[in-house]
């Protein structure tokens, strides 16, 4: 592997050059960071302003560097190894590890797509639609799209709409919260040893470093055909990335926290959440919330079977790729097929609380994340896969501390759960 | 059917059926022209984890779960061969991808299959199915059977690339098939795979791969080969398929590319068919045909083409001019052949007349499509104001023009 190299012109164009190379590069950082904002992430974020004011801001700030970190180690091993990490778990552990890793993420990919089928179901039962109406819808729309469609533009049309976060940002300004307040939360660490607290605690890391943004910005880099010679504009895009996303997170929670938290009002569905934006659009906020909340599941939806089905198909070396027919691709279309029908169906039980649904599936992503990590760290950290990229010690260090703080937190909520402590 | 899976794993003992270890590797010589590449030994891991290499001819038994040796293990270690013809199935093989040539697929290396041939054991298959995932999970069963087909690759099939992570199909296969072919196989693969395969190709062969591949792709592996490589292989390219995929690219990177390719009267011309518009003949044509003086016999002309032939793709006409360069007429190479070889060219030669159209410089697509398809012309003249004959359109061009994706 060559060292990066900088193209070198003319004094005068050399800014523009650089301007130019980092646009062309840009997009896996920014798309992964924002969708991780997704039906899961906004009752997430919610969830904890609502119950638990800014207490738990200081794990947003770390789980923002963690974030930053595990990200460009997979952009890292998709531009070293040009492959999917599905693809290098199954030739670096073999097929039983891969299964195991596979498996993993089904689950909590099945966790999320749930969770955004929730997010569409609550966005339309704010209107008084029926999910027996709108989920079956959403899933066609999604397979119909994906299937007969363009992937990729109707990607670009949610992302446009997710721009609805900034809703939040100028909503967080116009709530006057304390600021002061915010920010000495961000770098003091609370704890309430309940379970609540530690079940929030634990969505929130799952909900912003997820299993499946790991795959997936592997998977985009190598797609979009970046070399290491992108790496220092990709690290650049996957940092600012990761920051972007968490500002949204934390006006989020600061919105919640001066609107709900301030009033004792636990969030048990959608319309209780909305009530975060009433400072900002006023009688709109319901709309504007049901807005947001559906887009940002619908992106999900869209991204993660195909996610979940690129994976398991590089893994398995199973044909993938929407330019496969169906009989060569059958296990592909199946898959997405199935991580469409399953959520929807679990979706449509009746009187499955669907708020609950958002977070807890945002759980089950914190509480698996710490299995895809080990697997990103001994690759990233293994000399023959990596060559000279492999991590430097700040990143080790991180990395080890996220896993070992979620494996942690995971212990203390069982053990709460178990001899109930609250 | 003895399988990797079988023999990975499984316990060594020797000949006083004592357990020494267990398999760890397989190594094969992949470098003898057999069909079948001969097992060199196994890599075991012995009681203190420790890797020994036992070669072949030392193994006593070959078993799905045991390998029995022939002496005491300190009877039948060497040292572990290296060499770039040794193949460590474990590191090189399992689990890699493969470019499956039949199918033009990636698929993945699930198990290998081994079995004797001519007394001694060989590397038979490579298992791509999803028996060989079932398999190596220790699943095994009938009704699994019956969902999943069996799915071999023969390793003769398949060449190992630059002994890299991936398995692919190797170069020395593939020059067989057609270009447009190993073009089709390359769009099938990501950009990497697809400028390695290129790159592995003798410099005509790829020039000829390139020049079939999808405009689009076709501008991505030109991105990932770069300037100089790309320069190269475009230096093989015929001009008009050269002004194509300069025209393909954008200002910035053709210009790098065209400052580096080989200086020669190609680049010249290259330079010519750019000044004209895409959409008229002159950015349709070609100027890479054969000239001959009306004054030559039909001996002399033969001896021309012979002389040039290899300079050029394909050759149906000789184009006949007077020293001033003015297009006089055509003569077919039946026409040649059919001739007395003192005849002269001025004889034989087809004179331009409303049956045997020439066309002007500016013309469009259109109506050179229609003046083809009417007078059912395998190709025309193009000339400039002055009746000069500066190219020819050939029906390829008007097929590429039409079908870009083909």
């Amino acid at each position: 592997m060559s060292t990066a190299v900088t193209p070198t012109n003319g004094t005068k164009s050399r800014f523009w050059t650089k301007i130019m190379f980092f646009l062309s590069v840009i997009g896996p950082g920014i798309i992964a960071a924002n969708a991780d904002n997704d039906a899961g992430g906004i009752s997430t974020y919610s969830a904890v302003g609502a119950h638990f004011g800014f207490k738990m801001l200081w794990v947003l700030l770390l789980v923002t560097i963690s974030l930053a970190i595990t990200q460009e180690m997979g952009v890292r091993i998709g531009l070293v190894t040009r492959q999917g990490l599905g693809g290098v778990i199954r030739e670096h552990f073999g097929v039983r590890w891969t299964t195991f890793a596979m498996i993993t993420m089904l689950v909590a990919n099945m966790g999320t797509i749930t969770a955004e089928f929730a997010g569409v179901a609550s966005s339309f039962e704010i209107f008084g639609v029926s999910k027996y109406l709108s989920v079956p819808l959403a899933a066609l729309v999604v397979w119909f799209v994906l299937y007969k469609g363009s992937f990729k533009t109707t990607q670009k049309i949610f992302l446009v709409f997710s721009a609805f976060y900034i809703v939040y940002i100028i909503n967080g300004f116009i709530v006057k919260p304390d600021f002061s307040g915010a920010l000495t939360s961000l770098v003091t660490p609370t704890v309430e040893w309940t379970t609540p607290f530690l079940l929030t605690m634990i969505a929130l890391i799952g909900t912003t470093i997820t299993p499946w943004g790991q795959f997936f910005i592997q998977s985009y880099v190598v797609d979009k055909g970046l070399k290491i010679k992108h790496y220092k504009a990709e690290k650049i895009e996957v940092i600012a990335g990761a920051f972007i996303t968490d500002i949204v997170s934390f006006f989020i929670i600061i919105s919640t926290a001066a609107t709900l938290y301030k009033f004792g009002i636990k969030i048990t569905d959608a319309k209780d959440a909305a009530i975060a934006l009433q400072p900002l659009a006023g009688d709109f906020a319901q709309m504007l919330f049901s807005f947001g909340l559906f887009s940002a599941s619908m992106l999900g939806a869209f991204i993660l079977p195909v996610a979940t089905a690129y994976a398991l198909c590089e893994a398995f070396g199973w044909e993938y790729g929407f330019d496969t027919n169906w009989e060569n691709g059958k296990a592909f279309y199946i898959t997405i097929l199935v991580s469409i029908i399953v959520p929807a169906i679990l979706v449509l039980i009746p009187s499955m609380p669907l708020v609950k649904v958002m977070i807890f599936s945002q759980d089950i992503n914190g509480i698996l994340l710490p299995i895809i990590l080990i697997f990103v760290m001994l690759i990233v950290n293994n000399k023959k896969i990596m060559g000279e990229f492999t991590n430097k010690p700040i990143g080790n260090i991180i990395s080890w501390l996220t896993i070992i703080g979620i494996i942690g937190a995971t212990v203390l909520l069982v053990i709460s759960s178990v001899f109930g402590f609250n | 059917m003895l399988f990797f899976s079988n023999i990975r794993d499984a316990s060594v003992r020797d000949n006083l059926e004592e357990v020494v270890g267990v398999v760890y590797d397989v190594l094969i010589n992949n470098d003898t022209d057999r069909e079948f590449p001969p097992v060199m030994g196994i890599v075991i891991k012995d009681k203190r984890s420790t890797k020994q290499f036992i070669p072949v001819e030392y193994i006593e038994s070959w078993g799905a779960s045991e390998i029995e040796l022939a002496r005491k293990l300190y009877e039948s270690t060497a040292k572990i061969p290296t060499g770039d013809n040794i193949v460590s199935l474990r590191d090189n093989v399992l689990d890699k991808q493969i470019v499956d040539l039949a199918g033009m697929r990636v698929v993945r290396v699930n198990d290998l299959q081994f079995s004797r041939v001519q007394q001694s054991m060989c590397l038979i298959a490579i298992d791509i199915s999803n028996r060989g995932i079932l398999r190596r999970l220790g699943m095994r069963s009938h009704f699994l059977n019956h969902i999943f087909k069996p799915n071999f690759l023969e390793w003769k099939n398949v060449k190992l690339m630059d002994n890299k992570l991936y398995l692919s199909t190797g170069a020395k296969e593939i020059v067989k098939l057609h270009p447009a072919d190993i073009a089709n196989l390359i769009e099938k693969m990501n950009v990497y795979q697809g400028s390695t395969l290129l790159q592995s190709l003798d410099p005509t062969v790829a020039a000829r791969v390139l020049e079939e591949i999808q405009p689009d792709i076709k501008k991505l592996l030109v991105k990932n080969l770069g300037a100089e490589r790309t320069a190269t292989l475009m230096g093989k390219m015929s001009v008009d398929e050269l002004v194509d995929l300069i025209q393909l690219l954008p200002g910035r990177e053709s210009r790098e590319i065209i400052s580096k390719l080989p200086l020669d009267s190609k680049i010249q011309k290259v330079k010519k068919i750019m000044e004209y518009d895409e959409d008229t003949a002159g950015g349709l044509m070609t100027t890479e045909y054969i000239t001959a003086s009306s004054d030559m016999t039909v001996e002399q002309a033969i001896a021309e083409i012979k002389r040039v032939s290899h300079l050029h793709h394909s050759i149906q006409f000789i184009y006949i001019v007077d020293t001033d360069g003015k297009f006089l007429g055509v003569v077919s190479l039946r026409n040649l052949i059919v001739a007395a070889k003192t005849q002269s060219i001025k004889e034989i030669m087809r004179k331009p007349n409303k049956k045997l159209p020439t066309i002007h410089v500016d013309q469009t697509f259109e109506y050179l499509t229609r003046l083809m398809t009417k007078y059912n012309l395998l190709s025309v003249a193009v000339l400039d104001k002055d009746r000069k004959l500066i190219g020819v359109v050939t029906v390829d061009d008007i097929m590429r023009r039409l079908v870009p994706t083909a």
